[in-house]
């Protein structure tokens, strides 16, 4: 039989232990509190900015219609396309379920792109057009509608007491599951969708139905619909196999581990590759596409280790040539490249008719220690590859250097085909590589129209040269 | 608790030492009196605007040249030994690789390979163990997100954005990249894209949300599936 003067001590400490744990428990509390309580702070900030800042740009489209110069309407542009960016930053922050929000995020992030395309037009002397007009009028529209909604949901936030992020209350329900938080991303679409104020709703509904927008820049509805331009013949997975023997380097040494379709818009057999000698299993070490349409190498990655290296970036860039001469992609130049441990990335540019054709473009990987093709990308040439034909510039290349800044030094000039903004079209354009104090720019200047399209620098580093 | 504190300076540690090193201080050439060129002139712009050089910036290491850096040097608790050493450039604010020849602001060199090691961590936390391909597809996404409408335009925005990654979300993102993510971040940062445009990817023996299953799928690789 125990007694008091054992179960005085044991009560004793359990008092203790229970006083701190409850102490505990309320200083965690305080600071769960303190958390949910700035993480409030900033999401109510994100989502009151978002409001301000889509009312700013409905007002500054109304100011772009009305105003009567194209500088006054560039110079609304300008702010439309700011206040659409900082829209989009917040907008992204808010922890909204993507079947909500991804199109209210494309709808900001194409008014911004939108303004500042249009910017670009009359930069270069381009005046709005009626088509252009008549799509600034509906985006006004489209952007009033929204500013509406984003006030009816503020005032469904004051009326209901929403919180993004409600501290986490001591309830059976938080102990049995945890607490349910908007957005998160492995929980059932509709518990969020039930959290959040009606209003939403009405705002991703509204955006789903909105048109497609099409112009000329890189979030246009019609970048990512883009099919290749030309391709052959279907291809069966037998012959893409002995193309492969063809095509990738080293293949004597490789066995295939499985095959993958791929989809999209450059449908291609993936095949899987380890090298002879390892153990079987699905372990792969090299991936290389060829296309379903044509049987091209779309894509190589050999994820090889490298040994120290014995080829320099010049003999690097004969050797990549060379081996797109073998596999059938002649014709290519080299414009840019970086060796960065042990692996040089070099990218080469179709010449047609003595111009460089930036859109076709092919990048290839070299392991500087043998000097072996390591990884080829050739989407951009198998996306962007047409017959072309020969140049026909309206302007001399003497016109066009006179309008070249006068400080640069030019140091040479030549004609070539660059992507236009949204990366679907083709612009010819003269290159001059010109000189500024230390640095050296790549001016474009349009062969048709005459008007300054681009400006890269090029910079150089211990690794090679790139442009920005 | 304390071994959890513990493990977390070591962390810092490890960080600390690792960051630096991996952005690589050795870009600039090591000056002393009589150097010459741009990059005498780069420090000589920076010592001037902080005051403690007064002469010329004329790209030549002279006396008061010398004198400035040795102000410098004692001011910042470096060697008073004249010589711009990795050292001094970093206390100069030289740290990232600089352009050969480039003028006084930042390479953009830098800033790459800032991109390059959120992406290489992502990676890391989100893609450990999967084929190369699946890293390097994990990277692709990223960055086919930051040039997609309906995403945030910068790298950080895209990694950061809430919810969006599982590795933010448990905090498995901070940790040391595998040296396996770091080529892949690099050949996803020079384009190669095994996803073939996905935008979307998930592993399908997890509970996610049934939206995603409806995204047109491109490809699987290893435990995951990828889609537009």
């Amino acid at each position: 039989m125990r007694t008091k003067a054992f179960w005085i001590p044991v009560g004793l400490l359990a008092a203790v232990a229970l006083a701190v744990w409850g102490v505990w428990t309320w200083r965690l509390g305080t600071a769960n509190r303190d958390l949910s309580l700035s993480l409030e702070a900033e999401r109510q900030r994100n989502f009151a900015d978002i409001a301000y800042h889509v009312e700013q740009i409905q007002s500054l489209m109304g100011k772009g219609l009305v105003t009567g110069t194209p500088q006054g309407n560039m110079r609304y542009m300008s702010e439309v396309h700011q206040h659409a960016q900082a829209a989009v930053a917040n907008f992204m922050e808010l922890p909204l379920p993507s079947e909500l929000s991804s199109a209210t995020g494309k709808f900001l992030q194409q008014t911004g792109d939108f303004a500042n395309s249009l910017m670009r037009a009359e930069s270069t002397g381009r005046e709005m057009d009626a088509a252009t007009r008549a799509e600034l009028a509906r985006l006004q529209q489209e952007s009033q509608n929204l500013s509406a909604q984003l006030q009816t949901i503020t005032a469904q936030y004051n009326q209901g007491g929403f919180r993004w992020n409600p501290p986490v209350q001591l309830t059976w329900a938080t102990l049995w599951r945890g607490a349910q938080l908007p957005g998160k991303p492995n929980a059932e679409p509709q518990a969020p969708k039930s959290i959040l104020p009606g209003g939403w709703n009405q705002v991703g509904t509204a955006m789903e139905k909105l048109p497609v927008m099409v112009y000329d820049g890189p979030f246009s509805d019609h970048v990512g619909q883009r099919t290749p331009a030309t391709l052959g013949p279907l291809v069966e997975r037998p012959e893409a196999e002995r193309r492969l023997s063809q095509t990738v380097p080293n293949m004597g040494n490789l066995r295939i581990n499985g095959v993958t379709d791929v989809a999209g818009p450059l449908p291609a057999y993936s095949f899987q590759l380890a090298p002879n000698g390892t153990p079987a299993g699905p372990g792969y070490t090299a991936t290389a596409e060829i296309t379903k349409h044509g049987g091209r190498l779309l894509q190589l990655l050999n994820s090889r280790t490298i040994g120290n290296p014995t080829v320099d970036l010049a003999r690097a860039r004969t050797l990549g040539q060379e081996y797109l001469n073998t596999i059938g992609y002649t014709g290519m130049d080299a414009t840019y490249g970086q060796a960065i441990e042990g692996t040089a990335t070099i990218a080469y540019a179709l010449r047609e008719n003595g111009m460089l054709i930036y859109p076709d473009q092919i990048k290839v990987q070299i392991a500087l220690d043998t000097g072996e093709v390591i990884g080829v990308d050739a989407r951009q040439y198998l996306m962007a590859h047409h017959n072309r034909t020969a140049p026909q510039p309206r302007i001399s290349p003497q016109e066009a250097e006179e309008r070249v800044n006068p400080d640069l030094q030019v140091q040479r000039a030549q004609l070539t085909m660059i992507p236009n903004q949204s990366g679907t079209g083709e612009i010819l354009a003269y290159e001059f590589l010109t000189n500024f104090g230390d640095d050296t720019y790549l001016v474009y200047i349009n062969a048709e129209t005459g008007g300054e399209e681009q400006v890269l620098q090029q910079v150089e580093t211990d690794g090679g040269t790139f442009a920005l | 608790m304390i071994r959890r504190v513990a493990l977390g300076l070591l962390l810092l540690v490890v960080l600390a030492v690792a960051l630096p090193s991996s952005v690589g201080a050795q870009g600039q050439p090591t000056l002393r009196w009589g150097s010459r060129g741009t990059s005498v002139r780069l420090a000589q712009r920076k010592l001037q605007a902080w005051g403690y050089y007064k002469a010329s910036v004329d790209g030549v290491y002279g006396r008061r040249m010398y004198a400035a850096v040795i102000l410098f040097q004692r001011r910042n608790g470096l060697r008073a030994d004249g010589v711009v050493g990795p050292a001094t450039w970093r206390a100069l604010g030289y740290t990232g690789r600089a352009a050969r020849g480039g003028g006084g602001r930042p390479a953009r060199g830098a800033a790459r390979s800032d991109d390059v090691d959120l992406l290489a961590r992502v990676i890391s936390a989100e893609a450990r163990g999967e084929p190369y391909e699946g890293q390097v597809a994990v990277g692709a996404v990223l960055l086919n997100r930051v040039r997609d409408s309906r995403f945030p335009n910068t790298v950080a925005g895209v990694v950061y954005q809430t919810h969006a990654f599982e590795s933010v979300s448990n905090g498995s993102i901070y940790g040391p990249p595998a040296a396996s993510a770091r080529r892949a971040a690099r050949d996803a940062m020079n384009g190669w894209d095994p996803a073939g445009g996905a935008v979307f990817f998930w592993n399908p023996s997890k509970p996610v949300s049934r939206w995603i299953w409806s995204r047109p799928i491109i490809k699987r690789i290893g435990n995951h599936v990828f889609a537009r």
